[in-house]
């Protein structure tokens, strides 16, 4: 009896590493690359490492990362070449970094604007000037400006890391872990958008 | 004698509670005989109405009225200064002195009344109605608009998602009613210290207005001005262009804005517009007149448009930004002055002048470039050729600066061609134009195509344009075709440039999104005999006589830097030249691929400058930001040769190399030290 429970746990233990390896988003590595890419962009001052406070991952984020953990340590005892097929995300092509650039130093102007609430971060990964009663009229148009550069930009940043790491595809996984990111590297009092709501973080 | 009379009555919009009259007979009775006696009847007239509802949103309470002469005789009822108080919310009280009369035989009834509501905004109606029509004059003096739809619900749906949260109101408003429905109305007045708050705003805004209105049997004309002298707008219009609902923020406290039209309404459908203007101070001088049919489908039976820009600045900020925010023009600095007239017919422009001068245009993100553009864009509909010519002093595309130059321009038909131009400098050297055709004017869909042939241009120029490694030289070649449209610009054929007395030919290029933050270049090279002895001498790489050929396939820059090549230089097989390399180059090769530099910097060899060589070449596919080398040939143990041996008589020399994959900015940043004599590189060679 043991010994057939020991063969179905390790059929499925095999199972269930050939199937991460085969549909894998590298989730993990495109967040940290993402926590990167946007530390980079909000500079220095703004280094608030706390998880995302609306985010309903926040509560399961370890046990789910923990299984991946798992699932990945014993894939790569059975397995030893899936572990090799994870990919990495390559965020250090010359697109992303000229947008890097040009997103580092729009932040120095938009970082006013998070911090009174006129501009906010939407859940698609692109920004939103939400309150544009909060700027002064002769402003207006320069705030407008910011964000439709910004959005290009974001856009393009998306598509960018999708296409530099060979998978076009992903364009969504990572507008969605940017998105989430944006929000979770913020400093506290920027307001983002969350299941089609205005809040502060 | 005192008569008091009490009735109530009520309907839908008319309640009287109470009616009181106080009537003191204060002569004979005199109607019923009015030839006999002349003196007319005087009555003390004093009533009140407790609620008075004359429609659902206007209810009046607390009325009080009081005449102290009505005089009534046979011809007509008249009563002067009577007092009339009323309290409306929200307006509040208001109180009056008012004259009425009334003359029954001439069917005439005239009011005027005057007075303050709420203690303080002044009031004061002439009303007089008579056989032929009726006129009514109002005017209204301080009156208090903040929260407009307190007092007409039917105002909130007016004004949307708006708010007036302040402002004073004196107007004049005058009307009158002919017979057969003749209507004529004119307004006048002022706003002070209007604040709107929405989507357009206003902050403190002081405005003057004059409006009239007439309507006959046929038409109805409607003329108005609208100045704004104070205070500041942000308008946005409601169209959306690509991702932005462009908005328009103007300053009257800097320049004072007029608005200014005449439009007329014929019963036939066409809308007839006149003396349509703007005048902004300093910024924009706008006309227009035009009429508009809208049978069979809405046509310009006829257009008159005159634009006049003494400051292209403060009109592209205020006017042209605001809808260019989603484009690659939405960072401009600009200068100087343009004038545009347009006029045409049946949907038809029947003449266009743009006329220029002294423009100049600077992208922020120093993509393009125009200085000191004059002249004139002349487009017309009749048969004969009319010319126009534009200039400018220099221009710039990204890093590449272009020289003075001219485009003469023909036009008939409605077409316009390029008759001439002037060849433009490109750095040190020119371009020489053999065609130029633009077509489809507009802002993102205009087609330019060229070709021509570029004189010499100094490498030392272009490469310090780039920022590239330093090359000296001379550049030149043939441009068979250059099209750009859509943001894209395409080269049809092959650029043959002359240089280090070989050629290089780039065929297939294509930018796209050549003005946005992340153009795309894409392009395949080839590489015939180049002179490797002109090559070295313009860095200090060591020199190496030979030839050279290669190719570069499949490149791709991002932002002008590769992501994508695959790319192989080497000594042609069939080449008669010497080959010799110097002690450095060898040494600098080593650096890049096989680390013999210490080798032969020391001991005996140190002592001959020079070496023979068979073949060399370096070979490497760009991928994922690495580079897989190759050389010109494999070695045995799984290298590869960059240099091989040649020569009869010894030192022989090979250079080889190990390091299959190495970042490419690895070897950038190497290639960028050793032409500057710098330090060298780590790449994992073999020795």
């Amino acid at each position: 009896m043991k010994i057939r429970q020991l063969i179905t746990v390790a059929v499925g233990v095999c199972l269930v590493a050939c199937v991460t390896v085969n549909v894998y988003f590298p989730e993990s590595a495109t967040e940290r690359a993402a926590d990167i890419f946007i530390k980079d962009v909000y500079g220095h001052d703004e280094q608030t490492p706390t998880e995302d406070p609306g985010s309903p991952q926040g509560a399961v984020k370890f046990s789910t990362e923990a299984l991946i953990a798992v699932v990945a340590k014993v894939s790569d005892f059975i397995l030893p070449s899936a572990y090799a097929q994870q990919p990495d995300i390559n965020i250090s092509t010359p697109a992303v970094t000229t947008l890097r650039s040009a997103m580092e130093q729009r932040h120095r102007e938009l970082k006013s604007h998070y911090d009174s609430g006129a501009v906010g971060m939407a859940a698609t990964g692109l920004i939103i000037l939400r309150d544009p009663k909060l700027v002064p009229l002769q402003d207006r148009n320069t705030i407008k400006k910011l964000v439709v550069d910004e959005n290009a930009d974001r856009n393009r940043l998306y598509t960018e890391i999708a296409k530099a790491n060979g998978h076009p595809e992903w364009q969504k996984d990572i507008r969605e872990i940017f998105a989430e990111r944006w929000v979770g590297n913020a400093p506290t009092g920027w307001w983002y958008e969350s299941a089609g709501k205005w809040q502060t973080k | 004698m005192a008569t008091r009379c009490q009735f109530s009555a009520k309907s839908r919009a008319f309640t009287l509670i109470l009616f009181v009259l106080h009537a003191t007979l204060a002569t004979p009775f005199a109607i019923a005989k009015p030839d006999a006696d002349k003196t007319p009847l005087s009555v003390n007239l004093e009533f009140s109405i407790r609620d008075l509802e004359l429609s659902p949103s206007i209810r009046l309470q607390g009325i009080y009225v009081q005449c102290e002469n009505w005089e009534i005789d046979s011809a007509k009822l008249n009563c002067k200064r009577s007092t009339v108080t009323v309290k409306h919310s929200p307006i509040g009280s208001l109180a009056f002195i008012a004259d009425l009369e009334w003359e029954p035989s001439k069917n005439r009834l005239s009011a005027v009344a005057a007075g303050l509501i709420a203690n303080k905004s002044r009031m004061s109606l002439k009303y007089t109605q008579l056989d032929e029509g009726l006129d009514v004059k109002l005017e209204l003096l301080d009156f208090p608009i903040a929260d407009p739809q307190k007092y007409h619900p039917g105002i909130a749906g007016f004004l949307k998602d708006h708010a007036i949260n302040s402002g004073t109101l004196d107007v004049t408003v005058d009307c009158r009613q002919h017979q057969r429905g003749q209507l004529s109305c004119s307004v006048g007045g002022q706003v002070q210290s209007f604040n709107l708050d929405g989507v357009n705003v206003a902050e403190d805004v002081a405005a003057d207005f004059t409006a009239t209105y007439s309507s006959t049997g046929l038409s109805e004309t409607m003329e108005f001005s609208l100045s704004l002298r104070d205070g500041a707008v942000y308008i946005e219009p409601g169209f959306t262009l690509g991702t932005v609902n462009p908005g328009f923020f103007i300053s009257p406290a800097a320049a004072p804005i007029v608005l200014a039209a005449r439009v007329a309404r014929r019963t036939t459908g066409e809308i007839r517009i006149r003396n349509a203007s703007l005048r902004h101070e300093a910024v924009v001088d706008m006309d227009f007149s035009g009429d508009l049919s809208f049978s069979p489908a809405p046509q310009w039976k006829a257009l008159n448009f005159r634009l006049n820009v003494d400051d292209v600045s403060q009109f592209y900020a205020t006017y042209m930004q605001p809808i260019a925010l989603d484009t690659a023009f939405n960072a401009l600095e600009t200068a100087g002055a343009l004038q545009l007239g347009i006029s045409g017919s049946d949907n038809e422009i029947d003449d266009f002048n743009l006329r220029f001068k002294q423009v100049y245009i600077d992208d922020d993100a120093r993509r393009f470039s125009l200085y000191g553009l004059d002249g004139d864009i002349i487009v017309h509909a009749g048969e004969d050729l009319r010319q126009s010519r534009i200039s400018w002093l220099s221009a710039a595309v990204y890093n590449i600066q272009i020289g003075e130059g001219r485009i003469d321009w023909l036009s008939a038909n409605r077409s316009l061609k390029v008759d001439s131009w002037h060849d433009v400098a490109v750095f040190d050297g020119e371009f020489r134009m053999d065609s130029l055709e633009i077509d489809q004017f507009s802002v993102d869909r205009t087609k330019v195509a060229l070709s021509g042939t570029l004189t010499p241009i100094t490498l030392s120029a272009l490469t310090a344009a780039f920022g590239s490694i330093p090359l000296s030289g001379k550049l030149s070649g043939t441009i068979p075709r250059l099209s750009y449209s859509e943001n894209r610009l395409k080269m049809d054929g092959d650029l043959l440039i002359n240089v280090f007395d070989g050629k290089i030919a780039l065929r297939e290029l294509v930018i796209d999104k050549m003005f946005s933050t992340i153009p795309v270049l894409s392009a395949n090279l080839s590489v015939e005999r180049l002179d490797l002895e002109k090559l070295t001498s313009t860095f200090s790489f060591g020199n190496i006589s030979g030839r050279l050929d290669g190719r570069i396939d499949d490149l791709v820059l991002q932002a002008w830097r590769p992501t994508q090549f695959d790319a192989s230089f080497a000594t042609p097989i069939d080449d008669d030249d010497p080959h010799r390399i110097s002690q450095q180059a060898v040494d600098n090769l080593g650096r890049l691929g096989a680390g013999t530099g210490t080798a032969l910097s020391q001991g005996w060899l140190r002592f001959i400058p020079s070496y023979s060589y068979g073949r060399l070449g370096i070979g490497c596919r760009l991928e994922q930001a690495h580079c897989a080398m190759r050389g010109v040939e494999e070695a045995n143990d799984g290298s590869f040769f960059i240099l091989t041996r040649g020569g009869i008589l010894p030192p022989w020399i090979d250079v080889k190399g190990s390091g299959r994959r190495i970042k490419w900015q690895t070897l950038v940043d190497g290639i960028k030290q050793i032409s500057q004599g710098e330090v060298e590189i780590d790449i994992g060679v073999a020795r």
